[in-house]
């Protein structure tokens, strides 16, 4: 069941209804209900997977609570009983048993999300090794909805219960909501507990505020998705199917509107999630803040799919930064290499690390795992020559100047649209072949500057023309919004005629302009298989 | 206390006015690098443990937040 689906809209009124008119204490309840029917849309057979991670989940992080409960409130008696040595040595195997629970359930939840989404990835590698009579064979799984989603929000919640962070949910069905939670399943963001849980657990009382400002937001999301990223999808798909012939212009001008297709899908359908709970007075996390706007590309990640980078930083990269194994390595560095080289090597190559994940998460191929190093080595790069240009900065006071910025994000923007043709689906010749007519060089291939007229036929242009003129409404909505203004606010503040008529507008604009046609299936959004 | 804080301060990035700043997080002064950094040279000074838990900007945005914290692991509270 897609958000942009009437199947949906349907679904979430009836929700939306009964959820206002029961009682406060049972509003979960339907919360509940709603994300197991969402989920069963998907296919039935797939709630198993997610029942045995919520089931495995939810237990280890109980035990690991008793166990330092337990410990704790034994602890005043065994400092009376047991010398400094032993008491220590009793911590520490407390804390060994603790490690040992949390750790198995992130086997088994990472476990799980590698089998499915990884297995075909390693058979087809060995299979390159292997003469064609005998190749294994492949498996057809279908990924259950939401993987890595609710995957990455279990193993977080567990660790998080081992550090002490909340204490665990202890009604099993509460527990269950927190990973389905409908409006999250599908395309994120990457819930946290601490922020999320209680919200759904809680009662919430109708306010107009909520439902009105939840509308406008979903019908943001959805114009983005229907008239923008739908709509020039199939340019996107003429202009790159086959990149041998067409003009290097026309793969750069391919790439940027297929950098805007999946920034508009992708940022779309969070909207629409975002929008939606809003209306059940649910707060979700953002997950984008104007990632074409970033300076460079530590700030590009830091702004495109937040959570994800998030949760990366707090269950991968600190933990392993802040180790006692990592610090020695940093303090042998800085005696071998001096303080710089120390400072930005050792770091870097773990950020190097966790940009191969990052490129592993968007798919399991070569492809998507190089558009991840080309990320973390563009980094490193710009890391350790950040030196020389801060003095340049600090002598000439240029960073703040305007056009200095936007010459910043523009190279941004092309640093990252270079990064993606690694996530075209090519072979190597391919991709190599995309680079060189990128770069102008590809001998023999057609001059850079040309058109080959098979993309760009005049009669069809006009039909992306509402495309066109949603992006330049997403340019300056973001424009406003990254100058700190809330563009509901402003609307809101005007007279309710203004409000109306706008959602009016937009409702139309959707239904006129929308990708949809004879035959229309509200397309998946592209994240949702992740 | 605060006195060697700033030092391993000023020698991760020396253009900062620490005695004044009170967003070193929140206006991304100090970038990962950087408290991957302090963090080591935090731990091993005063023989504390800071964990992620610890890493919120509250913690990080001031000197102060972070001679609060450093005070607040050395007593074990």
């Amino acid at each position: 069941m897609s958000y942009s689906s009437l199947s949906f809209a349907v679904f979430f009124l009836i929700l939306l209804i009964l959820y206002y008119l029961v009682p406060k204490k049972i509003q979960w309840c339907v919360l509940l209900c709603g994300s197991i029917v969402f989920y069963l849309f998907s296919g039935p057979k797939y709630l198993i997977y997610v029942l045995v991670t919520t089931l495995v989940t939810f237990f280890a992080a109980l035990i690991v609570y008793k166990k330092r409960q337990t410990f704790s409130q034994k602890l005043p008696e065994l400092e009376e009983q047991l010398s400094q040595d032993q008491l220590a040595l009793a911590i520490k195997k407390n804390n060994r048993i603790i490690h040992f629970f949390m750790t198995m359930a992130v086997v088994v939840d990472l476990g799980i999300l590698i089998v499915l989404k990884y297995t075909n990835f390693v058979i087809s590698n060995i299979n390159t090794f292997l003469p064609e009579t005998s190749a294994l064979p492949l498996f057809s799984f279908v990924l259950p909805l939401g993987l890595s989603f609710y995957t990455f929000s279990a193993v977080g919640y567990v660790v998080d219960v081992s550090r002490e962070k909340y204490k665990p949910e202890k009604n099993f069905a509460k527990f269950f909501l927190y990973l389905t939670y409908f409006p999250q399943i599908v395309q994120g963001p990457i819930p946290s507990f601490d922020r999320l849980a209680h919200q759904l657990y809680a009662g919430h009382a109708f306010n107009f505020k909520n439902i009105k400002y939840g509308y406008q937001l979903v019908l943001w999301g959805l114009f983005k998705k229907l008239v923008i990223a739908d709509a020039i999808a199939p340019l996107v798909v003429a202009m790159l199917a086959d990149v041998t012939k067409v003009s290097g212009l026309e793969i750069w001008l391919g790439m940027f509107i297929w950098g805007l297709q999946i920034y508009a899908d992708f940022s779309g359908g969070v909207d629409v999630s975002r929008g939606v709970s809003q209306m059940l007075d649910i707060t979700m996390d953002l997950n984008f803040t104007r990632p074409y706007f970033a300076l460079n590309l530590n700030d590009f990640w830091n702004r495109w799919h937040m959570s994800l980078g998030n949760w990366l930083k707090d269950y991968f990269f600190y933990p392993i930064a802040f180790s006692s194994s990592f610090s020695r390595i940093t303090k042998w560095t800085k005696k071998k290499f001096g303080k710089f080289v120390a400072k930005t090597v050792p770091v870097g190559i773990l950020s190097l690390f966790l940009f191969t994940i990052i490129g592993i998460w968007h798919g399991a191929n070569w492809g998507e795992t190089l558009f991840g190093v080309f990320n973390g080595v563009v980094i490193l790069i710009s890391t350790l020559i950040d030196p020389f240009f801060a003095k340049q900065r600090k002598k000439y006071h240029y960073d703040q100047n305007v056009g200095y910025r936007i010459f910043c994000a523009i190279r941004t923007f092309l640093l990252i649209t270079l990064a993606r043709v690694f996530s075209r689906p090519l072979n190597i010749v391919a991709t190599g072949s995309m680079f060189l007519s990128m770069f102008g060089f590809n001998s023999g291939h057609l001059p850079f500057f040309s058109f080959t007229g098979n993309v760009f036929v005049p009669s069809e242009l006009i039909t992306y023309l509402p495309a066109l003129l949603g992006c330049i409404l997403l340019f300056f909505v973001s424009l406003i919004e990254e100058k700190g203004k809330s563009i509901r606010d402003i609307i809101n503040s005007k007279p309710v005629i203004i409000g109306i008529v706008i959602a009016a507008l937009g409702t139309a604009a959707i239904v006129l302009f929308g990708a949809y046609g004879v035959g229309y299936e509200a397309s998946n959004f592209i994240y949702q298989q992740y | 206390m605060k006195e060697q804080i700033l030092e391993i301060l000023n020698d991760i990035n020396d253009d900062v006015d620490y005695e004044n700043e009170t967003a070193l997080i929140d206006d991304s002064i100090l970038d990962s690098f950087d408290i991957v950094t302090l963090v080591g040279e935090l731990n091993r000074t005063f023989n504390i443990k800071i964990t992620v838990v610890h890493l919120v900007p509250e913690n990080f945005n001031s000197l102060d937040a972070i001679t609060a914290l450093v005070e607040k692991l050395k007593s074990g509270r």
